[in-house]
């Protein structure tokens, strides 16, 4: 198993373009690893380049310092997967790659791997997909689309257009898969994700950062212009100095602060 | 890169669209079903680049994009080549200019012509069939929709193959029924995007209060001017010409 997956000197281009600087980091197996930057700056073209689909870059991408092959190594699963939908149940989505790979043993591999994405496999085997609810679709995509259990898991905005309990689960799962495999997110949202993640590679129209998620929202804070936090974040994190730690703020704390119903700021960091 | 609207301001873009839209379907015509020789044909050929770019015509897109149809010019160009038993090199050039000549034709076509004025031309096409209780308007509606949309739905079409590929999909393995159920990967959720697409639009449309029966004002007024009058009469002269020649 991969330990680590680093990149050296990654310049993308797009159509003979350049987009943006050179990318040296590291990702790692254990915590999420987040790929953030405004609309255009070329994250989901890295997610794909990574993946071995975009093969317009230069530099070389390791794993555990021996040069990396993405061949079956790879599970990439690109924003709303539940559009790819196109079998007549849950289950035969899910074990659709299994099946292509002549897997004998699909059927209990396919259950296991959704139980573990959070859906009942005892309720869901037969439904057709497009029965089930958004954050239900979204997960039973994610998991199809990640079956083979490969080494490094790439997931373009896996929490975009879900609302605040589905985000909350689904980064949860997220979560545990990292602690086998390495899993590297690109994101919008880097405030709902501090607790799991582990660092931040910030694609900039100035220059790319690889930071802690700390000092990621630490600055983001300071200089709205570096990258922008949703308002309703950057106002709730205004009740309290910013420390060295930044606490995990819960959507839900902040909108029974504003309601009133939650006697002083400290609710909001109570967790 | 694709082949769109590029705006200029030319005597050739201030056409009315009908006429460019007739135009378009004269030299079409010249090209591939009258009966010229290699010479005529290249020389007609070489007379539509060297008129588009005298109209400030953005030919780089349709050049370019000649590269993509090389399969069907080289299949037709053989074809067309042994089709009087021998191999014949000047049926071969003759196949392959008339196609570049249509395909270049439509593309300036395309690159000239905004959707309200391609919308226009069809309208005016489809108008004979509102004799018959047709809805001319509705069906020229669909027509530019169908046009305007098809450049989205073949990005979407590339996505999605990607994507499935990446979740293990193999598109290319099989004959006959088996070749076919592999593309099922493709096929639906294109289709059903498509679909998804089209209601999304169709909302959109009635929300800003289209109806389908109402009689609509028009933002541009398309008037028949001197240009097009000219142009009427080149084509005219040349039809008159072609068939003089013919029968004498």
């Amino acid at each position: 198993m991969i330990n680590c997956l680093e990149l050296r000197e990654i310049e993308l281009f797009y159509k003979n373009r350049r987009i943006g600087d050179k990318i040296s980091c590291r990702f790692e197996k254990g915590r999420v690893n987040l790929i953030v930057g405004r609309a255009g700056s070329g994250k989901s073209t890295l997610l794909r380049a990574i993946a071995g689909f975009h093969k317009e870059f230069s530099g070389k991408i390791f794993a555990d310092d021996m040069s990396f092959d993405s061949e079956g190594r790879i599970a990439l699963a690109f924003q709303n997967p539940e559009n790819l939908f196109f079998n007549p149940s849950v289950g035969d989505e899910v074990c659709y790659a299994l099946i292509q790979k002549d897997d004998k043993e699909f059927r209990q591999k396919g259950i296991a791997w959704l139980e573990k994405w959070g859906i009942e496999a005892s309720a869901f085997w037969k439904k057709h997909p497009f029965e089930l609810s958004g954050g239900e679709k979204r997960k039973v995509a994610l998991s199809a689309c990640t079956v083979l259990l490969p080494e490094v898991i790439l997931l373009d905005e896996p929490l975009a257009g879900l609302d605040f309990q589905g985000r909350e689960k689904l980064a949860g799962i997220i979560s545990q898969i990292a602690r086998d495999h390495i899993v590297i997110i690109v994101t919008h949202d880097p405030e709902n994700l501090i607790d799991l993640t582990g660092r931040v590679l910030f694609i900039g129209d100035q220059a790319v950062e690889f930071k802690c998620v700390n000092e990621f929202i630490a600055k983001s804070l300071q200089e709205p212009d570096f990258y922008p936090l949703p308002d309703w974040y950057v106002q709730a994190m205004e009740q309290k100095p910013i420390k060295k730690h930044i606490p995990r703020l819960r959507a839900e704390s902040v909108f029974k602060y504003l309601q009133g119903t939650a006697e002083d700021a400290d609710y909001l960091f109570a967790g | 890169m694709q082949i769109t609207y590029s705006p200029a301001d030319s005597a050739l873009y201030r056409l009315n669209p009908f006429i460019k839209g007739l135009g378009t379907l004269f030299i079409i015509l010249l090209f591939s079903v009258t009966m010229q020789g290699l010479f005529s044909l290249f020389f007609s050929l070489v007379l539509t680049i060297l008129l588009a770019i005298l109209f400030k015509v953005e030919l780089k897109p349709i050049l370019i994009s000649i590269e993509k149809i090389w399969l069907l010019l080289l299949l037709v160009g053989i074809i067309q080549g042994f089709s009087t038993g021998n191999f014949n090199p000047e049926s071969l050039l003759i196949a392959v200019i008339r196609i570049i000549g249509v395909f270049v034709t439509s593309g300036i076509f395309v690159t000239i012509s905004s959707q309200s004025e391609l919308m226009y031309f069809w309208e005016q096409s489809f108008r004979p069939l509102n004799l018959f209780g047709f809805q001319a308007r509705e069906l020229a509606l669909v027509m530019v929709i169908s046009v305007r949309f098809l450049p989205v739905i073949l990005g979407e079409l590339d996505r999605i193959r990607m994507a499935q590929m990446a979740r293990g999909a193999r598109f290319s393995h099989g004959v006959g029924l088996k070749a076919v159920k592999s593309l099922m990967p493709l096929l639906i959720p294109t289709l059903s995007l498509a679909i998804i697409r089209a209601e999304d639009l169709a909302l959109a449309m009635e929300a800003r209060g289209y109806c389908v029966s109402r009689q609509r004002t028009r933002y541009n007024h398309f008037s028949i001017g001197f240009f097009d009058i000219f142009v009427c009469g080149i084509m005219l002269g040349t039809i008159l010409a072609y068939v003089l020649q013919i029968r004498f």
